[in-house]
């Protein structure tokens, strides 16, 4: 798995070997690496934007093949190298981030949400990422979630560019699905018709979207014959989590985008949801952003973990932890689970400590 | 948990009294406790009335029988409102108008309220004309009316449209501008165009906010009808009430004005029964 999305996100760099991802995944070495990605995100980020080229070969990861390919191709598609590389032929990233900033107003009243967040998320084929993004409240998390799906005000992008499989969001769409924190089920519909709600806007006939209905119904963990039928308000905030889930994935998108879905719900379920959430999207090959404010269900979901400063919100870091192998309630107790929270603790206060010194 | 509290050592906790209940804060009072309290106020009007005009001779009256009749004369006036003066007659010429010209109002405000709700460009275009005619003084339409539809049935369901339309629309459009945008985010995220959101999500989830404020509307027109009647009509309540004045027959008017609330009451009942039946997915209502 780790081999896979071995390649470093935007440009590959010198300081990043390539072999330490496939060993066992220590807090140190991710977190090593990530400052290395971070600083060859910023220098490649600079380099792109000064050359609108490829950048130069010794910059490539040595002992890999790929890294030349992933190097070479963003750049590629802005401004193809006359060589003609065969970089084109290759899937572009699922998701790319280049130097987005997002302000709202003009002069004083000006908001700078995010500034200058550059990532990119590889495709590998027949199986996503978990992508989790970590911040304080107000950091511009959402920010970046909605940038994804195209949702306004955030979208479009005051400045950079947000492309989604190479090319740039133009708005909201299927191929992108979200799943929200609150207000998520339409309050008119049965359950059985939210969760074909997709697929009712696409036309499907209304015996075979009922049916695939009740197929998801039941893999996220309902009772098609006693809630199909019901209405949103005769269930719980977690049923309806899951009436939101299922009607988000019975459309199998490529992307799934979650705003916090489980921030209102209670702990146990919140574990039951996270553990149903994993089943799911290991059947699923979907890359999924998961936007949540505790540290816990980040390093317990995700694949990957992206820590965002407050306003304006810029990734500072990048740390790949352990995927989930156990249930929540399991693993959550496990010492070096606990290793890695912890360490993403101090991560985040020790940079937001010296980002405000900085910024002084 | 008071049970509990009988087997240690501290006393139960002291009931609370039943006037300290009633009157918690946002508390809905019982059911027999709010038909008792909608019946004592209805009680009270009818007790103050009797004893204001109470005595056989007009003279000892508090207040005369030309200037207000008695509770018991104006109920006997209701047979020869009946059988002299067409009540019946009055009050299905009366519903028919309202049912036409709101009726009107609601088939063309309601769906075009609804689009300048979800596509706002409509709304500041019309924004205007609704402003303006939501505060045209209501007398004025009379005349007006007179002059664009003639003085038949004609000019009293326009009359009814163009007053109420401006209110109907105002209401649709601002109930589909009040669903939360999570809502369309939604939809949009799940591929569904702007038109299927209209139609699958904004009108429906709107719905339900658009009959309530219709249901209110309604009573509103059912007001406007009686000025409408007021010319050149040859049945209705407003009619009927005017005669009744020419005639100085107060106990008439009033007993009209009794059979205008209980209709209205009526109508709303029936109107929320609908209502609750169309919308399972409100609770609230």
């Amino acid at each position: 798995m780790s081999e896979e999305r071995d390649p470093p996100p935007s440009v590959p760099s010198e300081q990043a070997d390539p072999s330490a991802l496939l060993a066992e995944l220590d807090a140190q070495t991710a977190e090593a690496l990530a400052d290395a990605k971070a600083a060859a995100q910023a220098k490649a980020a600079i380099a792109s934007q000064a050359a609108g080229a490829a950048p130069n070969p010794e910059s490539t990861a040595p002992a890999s093949t790929e890294p030349v390919i992933e190097g070479g191709s963003p750049p590629a598609e802005l401004a193809p190298t006359p060589g003609g590389s065969p970089a084109p032929q290759i899937d572009p990233p699922i998701v790319e981030f280049r130097q987005v900033t997002k302000t709202y107003g003009d002069g004083d009243k000006a908001f700078t949400a995010i500034k200058d967040v550059t990532f990119t998320i590889p495709d590998i084929p027949g199986k996503g990422e978990f992508i989790c993004v970590l911040g304080p409240s107000g950091c511009g998390k959402s920010t970046v979630l909605r940038l994804i799906a195209g949702l306004g005000p955030q979208h479009p992008p005051t400045s950079g560019e947000v492309l989604v499989e190479g090319k740039h969001v133009t708005g909201p769409g299927a191929d992108r699905g979200m799943v929200f924190q609150d207000y998520t089920s339409f309050d008119h519909m049965t359950v059985e018709d939210n969760v074909a709600f997709g697929l009712a806007c696409r036309g499907m006939g209304k015996r075979e979207r009922l049916d695939l209905a009740h197929h998801w119904i039941d893999k996220v963990g309902l009772s098609v014959g006693n809630d199909a039928r019901k209405y949103p308000h005769q269930l719980s905030g977690g049923m309806r989590q899951r009436v939101a889930i299922a009607r988000t994935l019975i459309l199998k998108p490529r992307i799934i985008l979650m705003d916090e879905p489980f921030g209102a719900l209670d702990p146990s379920t919140r574990m039951q949801m996270q553990d149903n959430l994993v089943a799911l999207w290991r059947d699923l090959e979907a890359t999924v952003f998961f936007v949540t404010h505790s540290i816990e269900e980040a390093v317990y979901l995700g694949d990957r973990v992206h820590i965002l400063s407050s306003s304006p919100g810029t990734i500072l870091r990048e740390i790949e932890v352990p995927p989930p192998d156990r249930p929540a309630q399991a693993m959550q107790r496990d010492p070096r689970f606990l290793e890695y929270v912890f360490d993403i603790r101090d991560t985040i206060e020790t940079l937001e400590a010296s980002r405000r010194a900085g910024d002084d | 948990m008071n049970d509990g509290a009988a087997e240690g050592p501290t006393a139960p906790l002291p009931k609370e009294s039943f006037t300290k209940r009633l009157f918690r804060l946002r508390e809905e009072p019982p059911y027999w406790a709010r038909i008792l309290l909608g019946v004592s106020s209805v009680g009270l009007v009818l007790l103050v009335w009797g004893v204001l005009t109470a005595g056989e001779i007009p003279e000892y009256r508090t207040i005369g029988p030309l200037t207000l009749p008695s509770p018991g004369e104006t109920i006997s006036s209701l047979p020869g409102l009946f059988s002299e003066r067409g009540l019946i007659a009055s009050i299905s010429a009366s519903l028919t108008r309202v049912f036409l010209g709101f009726g009107l109002a609601c088939l063309l405000g309601i769906p075009f309220g609804m689009l300048a709700g979800a596509w706002r460009p409509f709304n500041a275009f019309v924004t205007p004309l609704v402003i303006f005619g939501r505060n045209i003084p209501i007398a004025a339409l009379i005349p007006l009316t007179l002059v664009w539809f003639g003085i038949d049935e004609t000019q009293k369901i326009m009359f009814l449209f163009i007053a109420t339309v401006p209110f109907v629309f105002s209401s649709a459009a601002s109930a589909v501008g009040a669903i939360h945008q999570r809502y369309v985010e939604t939809a949009q995220t799940l591929g569904a165009s702007s038109w299927q959101i209209f139609r699958k999500v904004l009108a429906p989830l709107a719905l339900p906010q658009i009959f309530t404020d219709n249901r209110q509307l309604f009573g509103l027109a059912f007001g406007y009808i009686m000025l409408a009647e007021l010319v050149n009509a040859k049945r209705g309540l407003g009619f009927l009430i005017q005669m009744s004045q020419k005639r100085s027959q107060p106990e008439d008017i009033l007993m009209i004005l009794v059979i205008i609330g209980l209709m209205a009451w009526l109508i709303d009942k029936t109107l929320a029964w609908f209502q609750r039946g169309l919308f399972p997915y409100r609770r609230d209502l």
